[in-house]
């Protein structure tokens, strides 16, 4: 079946410049080329995408019209309407509406024209303004009137819509206060729009009441465009020159009486819509490369700045693109940068934590989210990346990051990158469920008889499991002869705890795992029933050939974790241990849940694997993983300046350090 | 590695593949959609339809004759539709595409080009005629261009690449007799690379051979015809100015990028709760570990 889509009429080049804000089952998208559009969701494969059907406004600088790409203000220009209400033709004095061409021009406009009327109904003054449904030539025009004019006479009294294919249209979007938001034309670069209250569509200023719309221009000293707005508990509008505050000035809710906009800080913005945890967010500085951490300071009684890369200059590399954040299981702020790798930064600002880390794969992260699982109590993030097949062909995938909770099971740990899983006993259960009947729980020729046909002649030497809830064995069995797709015979070699088992609770092992044609010729690392399948395969024909049969096997692209501790400062008899020469004679590690085959080392060139091994592991079995403390392990470094231990997992298993602990001389000479 | 908000570092999860972002259906990489592509037909749209049109910057004019070649939506190789011929003994114009004549058509010793295209045969010499022209081009000067598969031993066919500058030279490569299996997709590839003549056929080569001394310009100036006499599906026919493959290759099994993508979350709640793909004019919605079908 195909996937669902929606066409839409953003080029590639655009798309980036995207900006978004949902309310409900509508999300309203902003970019400076097309019309604001609301892609609406009515079920999971139907949804639509419009040009917003705005009720009125918002409208341009009085009498401003574009020349070149300049803005003239023909304050003695007129406009005649041919009556204040229904059809009308707009008789202009100058040349000042632009035709149908490769745009619709002044097409689908609102144009303010005369002044304000006061409603026999309400009692409120409104804005006289039309629709232009047509343009005749330069001079004339022809309109639908959407609020009664106060004249049809010839009037100076006029004004263009904002949003236009003349003047291009908002490139920033988020609601406020019961209010859509838009900001930032290509004519407009530092105005903000708030629709009128609960009237999301409608900008029509008219007479100033509450609830009207309301528009703002940012006054600065710069005129830098706005990069991005967003809502607190006051408006906050990023620029390229800095952070502006849009508040009321005593306090209630914004109106167009009590706007006061505020220049808070300097450092100027770049194009990604800030992240907001807690009450802080997170954007990305003027050139890229630092992420700052906005928040409101009692002490200073105005909001702050606080560069959170300062520690970590390099993180940014050429530059940040992209963000999301995880708030589940950890806070944590997932950076796509420019070079395609992610930094994240682990935040939690009660406990005064961060950490920032590299993420890295074999591509390029391009863009990035985070949705809440339906499946798990966790945030899942969500990459598209970009990955060079072994032609060379370059594709882009849709990946999604697995928990980072380390599951329960060895052999459920998914450490591998654009990854497939196959589980035997899933296919036993879904799409349909097949249940085997044993002739006996143990002997050499036990006949297994299927629900279904599920057995095939290539199954002789294959494995036939059976397992509890826990997914631990209950029953092995050795396929040695072939029947009929439903019955086969084979040698026990775990006694089986039942004669029956359903769907789920058996799987029939594989050798050969397909459905990789993802990562055509590229290599790729298998984790099979919780240990390593080596070596590394290389996908062909989008299939790998295993060296043993497995129940459940990942296969995906290797990664490999990688620690490096700061030099260390130990002390010495002699005050500091800084530029002294140390030596790391042995370290120990706590650890949790944990891989136990790593490396260490104290460059990464002389990395060795720990070995160590419960005991009570059973022989040929896979280490289980490990909580506690592996002790004493050799450290076979020589003396350096600024010792530092590298640990690096190149396994597809996970590792989770508490501490690290190491004995070091110091040459206190 | 991830940084643990109370202290701890642990490994950072692994990524399960979803799918693809949304790729172009031709078999091009995105390094092939360039100037060297002189002809692209994506062999593109409704079931039935005689209206094909050609994808490369060159937009060249494409008609099709006697309504026995048409989209078909039944087979395809790439995207959702491919080029249905269907013979028809006597009158062999019944199955033709033509494509008017245009200079950059015509080959210099010294230009390099690749001709190649995907072909699932229902029959290989339909009404014992097999003499599948896939591209030819012929002018009253004689100059002649053609990539064939013609029927010399019933049953087979021989992959033929011909080019000549009348009166001067030409280069001839043909393979032997070969039988293509009927019902599956073939890449089949003719390769002019410097002075030399390949063909490939599902990525192996089956002939090779060198112009004579003294070609110089072969310029045939009728319409192209890519198909005649041709009996089965046609999908992903493209010229390109350049030497694609100098060697056995694996023939292109997806196709050009629709260009970046970015994901937009879209969170209603918990179970209404997306990641939506935003590609070069489309979106894609996915949720709960896949992707929305229609």
């Amino acid at each position: 079946m195909a996937a669902y889509e929606l066409t839409h009429t953003y080029t590639a080049s655009q798309i980036y410049d995207i900006q978004y804000a949902q309310i409900n089952d509508v999300i309203y998208l902003a970019h400076p080329d097309h019309p604001p559009r609301k892609l609406t969701r009515i079920a999971s494969n139907n949804w639509t995408l419009t040009d917003v059907p705005f009720i009125g406004g918002p409208f341009f600088t009085d009498n401003g019209i574009l020349s070149g790409s300049s803005i003239l203000l023909l304050t003695s220009a007129t406009i005649t309407a041919s009556a204040t209400a229904g059809t009308v033709t707009l008789s202009a004095s100058a040349n000042i509406f632009t035709a149908s061409g490769s745009t619709l021009g002044h097409v689908n406009t609102f144009w303010k024209v005369g002044s304000t009327v006061t409603s026999a109904t309400t009692g409120l003054d409104e804005q006289g303004y039309v629709k232009i449904t047509a343009v005749t030539n330069p001079s004339t025009a022809t309109a639908t009137v959407m609020k009664t004019l106060s004249t049809a006479s010839a009037t100076t009294n006029w004004a263009q819509g904002a949003w236009s294919y003349v003047l291009g249209f908002p490139a920033r979007t988020t609601f406020y206060q019961q209010r859509l938001v838009f900001a930032r034309t290509d004519y407009q670069p530092q105005n903000v729009w708030l629709s009128k209250s609960f009237e999301f569509e409608n900008f029509a200023l008219d007479g100033g009441e509450d609830d009207d719309a309301i528009d703002i221009q940012l006054a600065s000293n710069e005129s830098n465009e706005i990069k991005w707005i967003v809502p607190g508990t006051n408006l906050i509008a990023g620029t390229y020159g800095g952070e502006f505050v849009i508040k009321s000035g005593d306090g209630s809710p914004l109106t167009p009486a009590n706007t006061n906009v505020g220049k808070e800080t300097s450092w100027g913005s770049e194009a990604v819509v800030p992240k907001k945890i807690g009450n802080f967010f997170y954007y990305i500085q003027r050139f890229s490369r630092k992420v700052r951490e906005l928040f409101f300071n009692f002490d200073l009684d105005a909001y702050k700045s606080v560069d959170k890369t300062i520690l970590s200059p390099h993180i940014a590399g050429d530059g940040f693109i992209d963000m999301a954040y995880q708030q589940n299981p950890d806070s944590i702020l997932w950076c796509v940068t420019s070079q395609g790798t992610i930094s994240t930064m682990t935040r939690e600002v009660d406990q005064e934590v961060q950490g920032w880390a590299r993420q890295t794969t074999i591509g390029n992260y391009e863009s990035i989210v985070s949705i809440p699982s339906q499946s798990e109590p966790h945030d899942e993030v969500w990459v598209v990346v970009k990955r060079t097949l072994g032609s060379g062909a370059e594709r882009r995938y849709i990946e999604r990051f697995k928990s980072p909770i380390v599951p329960d099971r060895k052999d459920d740990c998914f450490y591998v990158h654009s990854g497939l899983t196959y589980n035997a006993y899933d296919e036993t259960a879904s799409p349909t469920s097949y249940t085997i009947s044993l002739s006996a729980t143990a002997g050499t020729t036990v006949v297994v008889t299927s629900s279904g046909a599920y057995f095939a002649i290539g199954d002789i030497g294959q494995r036939i499991r059976a397992i509890d809830a826990d997914g631990d064995t209950v029953g092995e069995l050795e396929v040695t002869a072939f029947t009929s797709s439903t019955v086969v015979v084979g040698e026990v070699k775990t006694n089986f705890d039942a004669t029956s088992y359903t769907g789920g609770e058996w799987g029939l092992s594989v050798s050969t795992v397909s459905g990789l044609d993802h990562l055509e010729g590229l290599e790729v690392v298998v984790l099979a029933d919780g240990g390593l399948d080596k070596p590394n395969k290389t996908v062909s024909g989008g299939a790998i050939s295993l060296e043993y049969n497995y129940f459940k096997v990942h296969a995906g692209l290797p990664y490999t974790q990688k620690i490096q501790t700061l030099p260390i400062e130990a002390g010495s008899q002699r005050g500091t241990s800084q530029c002294k020469i140390q030596k790391i004679n042995e370290l120990g590690f706590k650890v949790n849940n944990s891989h136990t085959g790593f490396y260490v080392g104290g460059t990464e060139s002389t990395l060795d694997r720990v070995q160590f091994r419960n005991s009570a592991t059973e022989m040929g079995t896979p280490e289980a993983l490990y909580t506690g403390v592996i002790p004493k392990i050799p450290f076979g470094d020589g003396y350096r300046y600024g010792a530092q231990v590298w640990i690096q997992n190149p396994d597809p298993l996970p590792v989770e350090l508490l501490s690290v602990v190491y004995t070091v001389d110091t040459n206190d000479k | 590695m991830l940084v643990r908000p109370y202290g701890t570092i642990i490994s950072t999860p692994g990524t399960e593949f979803i799918n693809d972002a949304k790729y172009d259906t031709s078999g091009l990489s995105d390094d092939d959609i360039d100037e060297d592509v002189i002809l692209y037909l994506e062999m593109e749209g409704t079931n039935g339809s005689t209206t094909f049109t050609d994808s490369s910057s060159y937009n060249h004019s494409i008609s099709a004759t006697g309504g026995n070649v048409a989209i078909s939506t039944a087979q395809y190789k790439f995207g959702g539709s491919s080029a249905l011929y269907q013979y028809v003994a006597v009158e062999d114009e019944q199955e033709r595409i033509y494509v008017a004549d245009n200079d950059v058509f015509d080959i210099h010793i010294a230009q390099d080009r690749t001709y190649e295209l995907w072909m699932r045969w229902t029959d290989l010499a339909p009404a014992g005629n097999g003499n599948n022209n896939f591209y030819y081009q012929v002018g009253p000067n004689s100059d002649l261009i053609r990539c064939d598969a013609d029927e010399f031993v019933v049953g087979s066919v021989r992959f033929g690449f011909n080019m000549t500058d009348s009166g001067s030279g030409s280069g001839v490569a043909q393979s032997s007799d070969l039988t293509p299996s009927l019902n599956e997709w073939h890449h089949i590839a003719y390769v002019k690379s410097s002075s030399t003549l390949n063909i490939y056929l599902d990525g192996s080569n089956i002939a090779s051979a060198t112009f004579s001394a003294g070609f110089v310009f072969a310029a045939p100036n009728s319409a192209v015809v890519i198909g005649q006499r041709t009996d089965g599906y046609m999908d992903s026919f493209i010229i390109t100015n350049r030497a694609k493959y100098t060697s056995n290759f694996t023939p292109p099994t997806g196709g050009r990028n629709y260009g970046r993508s970015r994901l937009i979350p879209f969170v209603f709640s918990r179970n209404d709760a997306y990641a939506i793909e935003a590609g070069e004019t489309y979106f894609r919605f996915y949720t709960n570990g896949g992707v929305v079908n229609a």
